[in-house]
């Protein structure tokens, strides 16, 4: 499989497991639920940033190379 | 595109792929509001065919009249280019023109909502028509407080003015933005072309080259994974003994060493792959520099800062190389340990075998021959009981008077006869059993026996 498709894959689960614990969040009662989901928001977001980042230097390498 | 709101105070640069996603988005709301006026295509003032992208050109321009801001949208090869310009009043100062551009900027972006992990990077540069040295890093200064400025001059002919100076405003970076100040009488070829084609190299060599950091950052800790494992695996079989030639551990360690020198050869092409890469975009550097650079022992900091640091970025790519290439040849030298054990292993088994195979037909011969010992021992106890029993009914049948008149040599050859073939038959008879085919012993035994007792029975009818 393409790296390129792949890591468009994983941006996308990235962005579904940001929805999945964003929807965590909001229905928390607790605090320490809600701010625990909220710290996993962070961590996709993050993640989802590096692939989007690496997504595009290697369209870009690839560009390059064809 | 013709200055008709005073001079050029600042560009802002924003660089895509061109086929990202983001960049109409970006664009709808960068040029949210504004008048679009087509306008011609920027010239990077070279003959075509000199070899350059020649891409660069301004095809859509956003201009909104009051605030003297222009929004070009121009290509680059692979790249696309979203440059916002700002057009200042003449009678401030080029520090407060600056600082208010600079907000204005913000305020762009702020709309736009820059994606920084979509978006290949950004540059504001400020421009104040041209300045001395001291005036320059002064006002720099102003608004950049606590910075150092790396000057490079430009060629006149390009930068307009006796003196043009180019500057990067070095420890201002904000993650992937860079700054940079310019003082030249007339930067229209400058700003529109030059400098966004040596800037977008820059932004692609920073791309990549980070990229590649951070590839070499997790290959740097396999090889040195694969090392430490590759050691241990010698010391274990070199230095150690214990269960050394263990067939299962040795199969084990090839196949464990067999996967780290598949890893080390694919480590060892990605950063092949990478040096290649950085080292053709550092070339791309040199060529798009090389008109924008004044000679003469012009001061040259700016653009010296940017190669030797993509310089150390494909000398440590190269050195990574060298490592890997180290690292296969001790995963090799392992393997080949390994291999040796195991032949040492098939060579003592063989010899095993063979000193088991030489007992045993050791064995057999003596048995061959204690064999053959007992039946030559029981061929002539056959013969003597054969010889002993055909005499005694011989004289039996015929009666001493006949017996007795046969001559003894005569009586000795007939009855050696039979009982010669009688044990020649025997064992020749065994044989054919054996075989599970007749031989020439039984015919002769059977033809012995036949004529020793045709001579038998002719001998005692003459005598009778």
């Amino acid at each position: 499989m393409d790296v390129i498709k792949l890591i468009e894959d994983a941006i996308e689960a990235e962005r579904e497991a940001v929805r999945t614990y964003k929807q965590g969040a909001e229905l928390a009662e607790d605090p320490e639920t809600r701010t625990f989901f909220e710290q996993l928001v962070g961590w996709e977001q993050e993640h989802e940033r590096i692939l989007k980042e690496r997504l595009a230097t290697l369209k870009l390498i690839r560009g390059d190379q064809s | 595109m013709a200055a008709d709101t005073g001079g050029t105070i600042a560009a802002h640069y924003i660089y895509l792929l061109k086929d990202d996603e983001a960049l109409p988005q970006l664009w709808s709301a960068i040029t949210a509001g504004a008048e679009l006026a087509p306008s011609e295509p920027f010239s990077l003032g070279l003959a075509p065919g000199h070899g350059r992208h020649h891409g660069h050109g301004c095809s859509i321009v956003s201009r909104s009249g009051d605030d003297g801001r222009e929004v070009c949208l121009g290509m680059l090869a692979e790249l696309a280019v979203i440059e916002l310009r700002y057009r200042g009043r003449e009678e401030t100062t080029p520090q407060s023109q600056w600082r208010g551009v600079l907000e204005s900027i913000e305020a762009d972006r702020g709309r736009a909502g820059t994606d920084e992990a979509t978006i290949l990077g950004e540059t504001t540069l400020l421009v104040a028509g041209e300045l001395g040295d001291d005036e320059l890093i002064s006002a720099a200064a102003g608004v950049f407080p606590d910075s150092n400025l790396l000057i490079t001059d430009i060629d006149p002919s390009v930068g307009g003015g006796s003196r043009p100076l180019w500057a990067y405003v070095l420890e201002r970076r904000k993650g992937q933005r860079d700054f940079f100040v310019l003082a030249a009488s007339t930067p229209d070829t400058l700003v529109e072309s030059l400098l966004p084609e040596v800037d977008s190299v820059l932004k692609k060599l920073g791309k990549t080259a980070k990229y590649f950091a951070h590839q070499r950052q997790t290959i740097v800790k396999e090889r040195l994974q694969v090392d430490k494992e590759v050691s241990a695996i010698l010391h274990e079989r070199v230095v150690a003994g214990g269960d050394t030639y263990d067939p299962d551990r040795l199969e084990r360690d090839i196949a464990v060493l067999s996967r780290m020198f598949g890893v080390l050869a694919t480590d060892s092409q990605l950063v092949r792959r990478a040096a290649e890469q950085i080292e053709k975009d550092r070339h791309r550097l040199d060529f798009a520099l090389s008109p924008v650079r004044a000679s003469g022992g012009a001061r040259d900091e700016a653009t010296e800062y940017f190669t030797t640091r993509y310089d150390s970025e494909l000398a440590s790519a190269r050195a990574e190389g060298v490592n890997l290439d180290f690292s296969r040849g001790n995963a090799q030298a392992a393997i080949e340990v390994v291999r040796t054990q195991v032949d040492l292993l098939r060579a003592g088994e063989e010899a095993a075998l063979q000193a088991q195979t030489k007992e045993i037909l050791d064995r057999s011969l003596l048995l061959q021959e204690e064999r053959l010992a007992l039946q030559v021992a029981a061929g002539f106890i056959e013969f003597v009981l054969v010889f002993y029993y055909t005499l005694k009914s011989w004289e039996g049948v015929v009666g001493h008077g006949i017996f007795d008149h046969v001559p003894s040599l005569l009586r000795l050859l007939v009855v050696a006869g039979v009982a010669a073939g009688a044990t020649i038959g025997t064992h020749s008879l065994a044989a054919a059993i054996r075989q599970k085919k007749a031989n020439g012993g039984v015919w002769l035994a059977a033809a012995l026996i036949v004529m020793s007792l045709a001579g038998l029975v002719t001998l005692s009818v003459m005598n009778t």
